[in-house]
């Protein structure tokens, strides 16, 4: 009976039922703790942010509008805000889990195989794959991995100008291709 | 702060929209947002896409119990907050699918949202004798951010006085405690009245000197007049 739509099931999660609630959590907690990891990397501080995720998913459900995107990324986004929040509240954090090698920042081969378990990302991980290189890795990794311009410059060698360019050029690029936006 | 034009706003769009942006540049690229419809358009799609991109971010599993501790602590805030609950708004598009069952913690989580809108039908009750026995009227609107999130409602009401009651739930906890906020209510002839308000509260409301009918926006600012979210009202 809980084979239902996300957007069904966070109805049900909006409107306080605790069985909705329990189904919605145990749906997206891999997504939402495992986003949150990515940006703090400290266990227990990931797990601070992907509860206050969902308390605040439930207190901002009226905000969400199916017509501007998915359930499943909306959740994501809060998650992203409140853990960029921990990070800059905490003034520093430890250094990446990923690969350390400079500009790589996030392993393509992951992300491809986390793509094939979600038909969601698909439409998003093929517009990925069209975008440059460098202009991938640098979205990537202000986005999935919270880093700061500052930090990828540091990290690829390269002017956090260069940094900022990429990541303007490939989320436009991304926008554009995905289509005009509900206004 | 020099004001950014919307050719500056458009260059940095994309870095308000993933939120790389120092606290001066948001607090600017926020204060253009407000006034140009355009430029938050811009922003709100492309910070859309960064959403959408999240889709394919890294997974994990969440340690032993998680799911039983957010449970546990969604019903504190719940049971918490149940009278802001109980006026709450559905999301928009969606409709209840899932069955509502008749076990013990649902009937007690009803029991407090039907006891909550009783209370809250019984003091707007009371609060519309007290302010206007001619049946005031009532005129809504989203508080939304510089980005358009909505983040809760500003309720402009008729009397004597007239008042602006405003609702942000989870204020407090996205706000930092004890810092300095202003709730500023804008007349169509230009005035503007502060209020300070507290970081301990979702709800505040004041009295206005004028009509109801008079009020053009409502917003809350920080300690350095930077808008943290508004309402606009047509006259």
């Amino acid at each position: 009976m809980w084979e239902v739509s996300d957007e069904a099931l966070f109805a049900g999660y909006a409107s306080g039922d605790p069985e909705a609630a329990a189904h919605f959590v145990e749906r997206f907690q891999r997504r939402v703790y495992g986003l949150a990891l990515a940006i703090v990397r400290v266990p227990v501080d990931a797990e601070e942010v992907a509860q206050e995720a969902f308390v605040r998913a439930w207190r901002f459900a009226a905000s969400f509008d199916a017509r501007r995107g998915s359930v499943a990324a909306w959740l994501l986004g809060i998650t992203r805000n409140v853990a960029l929040d921990s990070v800059r509240g905490r003034g520093r954090r430890p250094e990446p889990m990923a690969d350390p090698t400079p500009e790589i920042v996030v392993d393509p081969l992951d992300v491809a195989s986390a793509i094939e378990r979600r038909a969601d990302a698909r439409r998003v991980a093929d517009l990925m794959r069209s975008l440059p290189d460098s202009q991938r890795r640098a979205l990537v990794a202000v986005t999935l991995w919270g880093l700061s311009t500052r930090e990828v410059s540091e990290m690829a060698g390269i002017p956090q100008g260069t940094v900022k360019t990429r990541v303007r050029l490939a989320l436009r690029k991304l926008r554009d291709e995905m289509g005009a936006p509900i206004p | 702060m020099t004001p950014l034009g919307c050719s500056q706003l458009r260059d940095m769009a994309p870095d308000v929209a993933l939120g790389l942006v120092t606290g001066e540049e948001r607090a600017a690229a926020l204060a253009h947002l407000e006034g140009c419809a355009a430029c938050r358009a811009e922003v709100a799609s492309l910070a859309g896409v960064a959403d959408e991109l999240l889709l394919i971010g890294p997974e994990a599993p969440a340690p032993e119990g998680f799911d039983r501790r957010v449970l546990g602590r969604l019903t504190e805030v719940w049971a918490a907050e149940a009278p802001s609950a109980a006026r709450r708004q559905r999301p928009a598009h969606l409709h209840r699918r899932t069955r509502r069952r008749p076990d013990g913690r649902r009937l007690a989580v009803g029991a407090v949202l039907s006891a909550a809108a009783a209370a809250v039908v019984l003091v707007a009750a009371v609060v519309a004798i007290r302010d206007d026995p001619a049946a005031p009227t009532e005129d809504r609107a989203d508080m939304t951010t510089g980005v358009g999130e909505v983040v809760g409602t500003a309720t402009v009401r008729s009397g004597d006085p007239a008042t602006v009651a405003v609702d942000v739930p989870g204020w407090e906890e996205a706000v930092p405690a004890g810092a300095t906020y202003w709730l500023a209510v804008e007349m169509d002839d230009g005035s503007r009245t502060m209020t300070h308000i507290g970081t301990d509260a979702t709800w505040w409301k004041v009295s206005l000197e004028g009509g109801a009918d008079e009020v053009a926006s409502v917003s809350v600012l920080d300690g350095d007049g930077w808008v943290w979210c508004s309402a606009k009202f047509s006259s």
